[in-house]
């Protein structure tokens, strides 16, 4: 039994991952990061860089929680963590909320919105600190 | 040519492609050659007529495609391109330039009778879909908005005539 | 020394509001497409052309100087923050300015890119306010069967310098003059290759060429292997340059663009040759050898001021003689014959005010380039987070507005996907895309000269090698194409294996004996994006349904 975390290098990433190391270790489960990128520009801010990957690894190893770290490039995100949440081992996704209003809903679409619908599993949404 | 002991045989490592290509090279060289005798030649005797450098330049061409047609025939290969958006690893997706094609043709027949604000969005999409941009939401706004912006920007901006097709009247 | 005053007219110029408008739209787009992938310098000024119908000369070609040098500052930047970079003379940068990024110093190589592109295009621009004028004096003395000659020697070095192949050089080299030769010739009228359609009468046009055989070319190669990936894009870190960063970098500066402009003003294929000499030279010269490979300075700053100073150098065959030595360089030359001006000596004594305004604005385009991207790296950088599939649609979009506003007809644009096609097969071949563009541009001229010769000999071809000038050119023609064969031979002939996997030839050139570590780290650079560890790509990555 796992739980899958949505991991991007930002604060709402950050507030995610820092929630699903809290949740697997109540569940006494192990922990899925995945960083998935659509890998269709050039450049992507979601793609762990080196130091982001370095920082991330130094993070989980000290949260004292089983880990395993997934890379994933070349499809929408979020139908990434929809298939992976469709394995049966899966018991959580957490991932975080970032507020949009009415217009950059309409331009940008909701991500959190999709998930939250389409995956069949419970979801954590996480919104980061003050 | 390969002296070393290879475990595929030299054959495979031909492209055959390029050899067609440096053949086809080398026989639109010759046929220039050919064609060229039926330019007609005024009857200067002094200068050079339109006949000299067409030789010249067929000339080269047949020469430079047998000798790459050897070349490749005997298992030299260069280095395709490179380049940040390209994964050399990758086998050919012929699908995605089909689908390019098949948009760019569309284009021409329709850009005259849609006009062109219209037969742009249509192109615009179509390639991006070809290309791999999938989300709804994303594709039709950057399909309405960037045709537009750009027929916009040359026909006020630059005074650029642009003929609109079925859109002349509004546009 | 009246070309100070002639210059300084063309400050007065220059300086007008309109012009440096001009000048900042095309250093921002120089920039931006410098920064990009998939298009350049030479594939924008192709895709202006159209447009200039509406401007006045001078304005048009102070946009344009101002996007040549602007692509040269943004491919920098991107070499150093991308892990995989584009063009070739930007290899040299990334191999310390990569490593530089990722030691969180990329601060500092930017900034040495910035300032020794600065100072190396002002002075190449300084240098070629003297030289250009100096040459055009020399050029009165030049014939037409000179001119053939210096043609030849362009086509060939062009063909044999860029690209590690020279058959292919030549193959590429052939084409262009070919579909050069399609339209009416211009001296007896008469129709040739023209296939029995009409619309080609006219030739085939220099913007869809340009713009098929690049943009459309480009394209369609992207599209048939396109990465799902994204490249590591290294964040800036770092405060900039140190004192002893500054120190370690100006004579590299210096010397750089000592070499740069002289290879750039010779028909010798522009900007690579000069970059990866400056690299060697640096590399031996340098107190601290051992950084080199983990992120020297000196690496970065050398061969930036190279690159920029053999740009300017470029620039001085092509106005004074009005000879092309680079595909950028041949579409610039193309933009004059829009124009109706033909560069070279006329072109300093009828139209001089619009030379030195140029010259002029190369100055100014240098200021402006610093200021934009020595502080906004940054933000350039992020322009690489455009979609592939939007980018593209919109490199072809651009592609068939400037061949479609040629003359209004659908046959353009089935001419643009028809050479698009052949560009795409060019690139996968890897038969470089610059020879096909010179040899279309300038074979016309060359075969203008070359009857004029024969004219004026009354069809004595020995007037091709009858002076002394011709004859040097030859030579250097016949060394040119020779010697790397030569090379070649002689090395195979040496090691026993003979393979035909892609191929080495890349070292062929004749640089010095440092080429074993250099093709090594060069190999290692150009490998598209190699990335970290634990990759876990699932199977049906290439599918994006």
């Amino acid at each position: 039994m796992s739980v899958l975390v949505g991991y991007v290098p930002t604060r709402y990433g950050t507030a995610a991952l820092a929630a699903a190391v809290a949740e697997a270790r109540l569940r006494s489960t192990s922990l899925v990061v995945v960083n998935a990128s659509a890998g269709d520009a050039t450049a992507d801010p979601n793609h762990l860089n080196s130091e982001q990957l370095a920082a991330l690894t130094a993070k989980l190893a000290g949260s004292g929680v089983e880990h395993t770290v997934e890379f994933r490039s070349g499809r929408d995100p979020v139908d990434e963590i929809v298939a992976l949440s469709a394995d049966p081992g899966v018991e959580l996704v957490v991932i975080g909320l970032r507020h949009r209003n009415a217009v950059g809903k309409l331009i940008f679409g909701s991500n959190a919105q999709r998930i939250l619908l389409e995956v069949e599993r419970p979801v954590l949404a996480v919104k980061p600190g003050p | 040519m390969s002296e070393s002991a290879p475990t595929t045989t030299w054959r495979q490592q031909i492209s055959w492609g390029e050899l067609a290509a440096a053949l086809v090279l080398g026989g639109v060289g010759v046929a220039m050659i050919v064609d060229t005798r039926s330019i007609r030649v005024l009857a200067t005797a002094n200068a050079v007529g339109p006949r000299f450098f067409p030789y010249v330049v067929g000339g080269a061409a047949a020469i430079v495609g047998l000798w790459l047609a050897v070349a490749v025939f005997r298992g030299d290969r260069a280095e395709p391109e490179a380049s940040e958006d390209i994964d050399l690893e990758q086998k050919t997706d012929w699908r995605t330039l089909a689908m390019l094609t098949g948009a760019f043709v569309a284009y021409i027949l329709l850009i005259t009778p849609l006009g062109y604000l219209l037969s742009t969005m249509l192109f615009f999409g179509g390639t991006a879909f070809a290309l791999g941009a999938r989300r709804p939401r994303s594709l039709i706004i950057t399909t309405l908005v960037v045709p537009f912006i750009t027929f916009m920007v040359f026909t006020r901006l630059l005074g650029i005539y642009l003929p609109n097709g079925v859109l002349q009247a509004v546009i | 020394m009246d070309n100070v005053g002639f210059l300084l007219d063309g400050f007065a110029t220059a300086l007008t509001p309109t012009n440096l408008m001009f000048a900042f739209i095309g250093v921002l787009l120089g920039t931006a497409v410098g920064v990009l992938p998939g298009i350049g310098p030479a594939m924008t000024v192709a895709l202006l052309l159209p447009v200039t119908f509406s401007l006045p000369p001078t304005s048009a070609f102070i946009m344009f100087a101002g996007i040549y040098y602007g692509g040269m500052y943004g491919g920098s930047t991107t070499s150093i923050l991308l892990n995989t970079p584009g063009e070739a003379a930007s290899i040299v940068t990334a191999l310390e300015g990569n490593r530089m990024a990722k030691a969180g110093r990329g601060a500092a190589a930017l900034a040495t890119a910035a300032i020794g592109s600065f100072v190396a295009g002002t002075i190449a621009t300084i240098a070629l306010s003297f030289v250009a004028p100096q040459v055009v004096k020399l050029a009165v003395a030049l014939g037409p069967a000179d001119y053939v000659a210096l043609m030849v020697l362009a086509f060939v070095t062009v063909a044999a310098v860029l690209g590690s192949s020279i058959v292919r050089g030549l193959a590429s080299l052939s084409v262009g003059l070919m579909i050069g030769l399609i339209g009416i010739d211009a001296q007896t009228g008469q129709a040739r290759f023209t296939l029995g359609i009409p619309q080609l009468l006219d030739g085939v046009d220099v913007v869809v060429v340009a713009v098929g055989l690049f943009a459309v070319g480009e394209a369609l190669w992207v599209a048939s292997r396109l990465r799902h990936t994204a490249a590591e894009l290294i964040p800036i870190r770092g405060k900039g340059m140190t004192r002893s960063d500054w120190q370690r970098s100006w004579k590299p500066w210096l010397r750089g663009t000592a070499l740069g402009f002289p290879f750039g003003t010779l028909p010798a294929g522009g900007a690579e040759v000069p970059t990866f000499l400056s690299y060697a030279l640096e590399r031996r010269l340098s107190k601290h050898k051992d950084e080199f490979g983990k992120g020297a300075i000196e690496g970065v700053a050398g061969p930036e001021a190279a690159n920029n100073a053999a740009a300017a150098g470029v620039l001085v065959p092509l106005l004074s003689l009005g000879l092309p030595t680079s595909a950028t360089a041949a579409i610039l030359l193309a933009a004059f014959q829009q124009y109706g001006l033909q560069p070279g000596p006329q072109l300093f004594s009828n139209n001089s005010a619009l030379v030195w305004a140029l010259i002029a604005s190369l100055y100014i385009g240098n200021f402006m380039l610093l200021a934009l991207n020595l502080p906004l790296a940054g933000i350039w950088v992020k322009l690489l987070r455009i979609p592939r599939p939007y980018l593209y649609a919109g490199i072809l979009m651009f592609a068939a507005l400037g061949s479609y506003t040629v003359n209004l007809s659908p046959v353009d644009l089935a001419l643009l996907l028809a050479l698009g096609v052949l560009g795409y097969f060019f690139r996968r071949y890897g038969w470089p895309v610059a020879p096909a563009i010179v040899g279309l541009i300038l074979g016309p001229v060359a075969e203008q000269q070359l009857r004029r010769a024969l004219a004026i000999s009354q069809g004595d071809t020995s007037i091709l090698v009858s002076s002394a000038f011709s004859i040097l050119l030859y030579t250097a023609t016949a060394l040119v194409l020779i010697v790397p064969l030569v090379y070649r031979l002689t090395h195979r002939s040496r090691d026993d294996e003979v393979r035909p996997a892609p191929d080495e030839q890349g070292s062929s050139s004749p640089l010095d004996d440092d080429n074993a570590t250099k093709t090594t780290e060069l190999n290692e650079m150009a490998e598209p994006g190699v990335q970290s560890t634990s990759r876990s790509v699932p199977p049906d990555r290439k599918d994006s349904e």
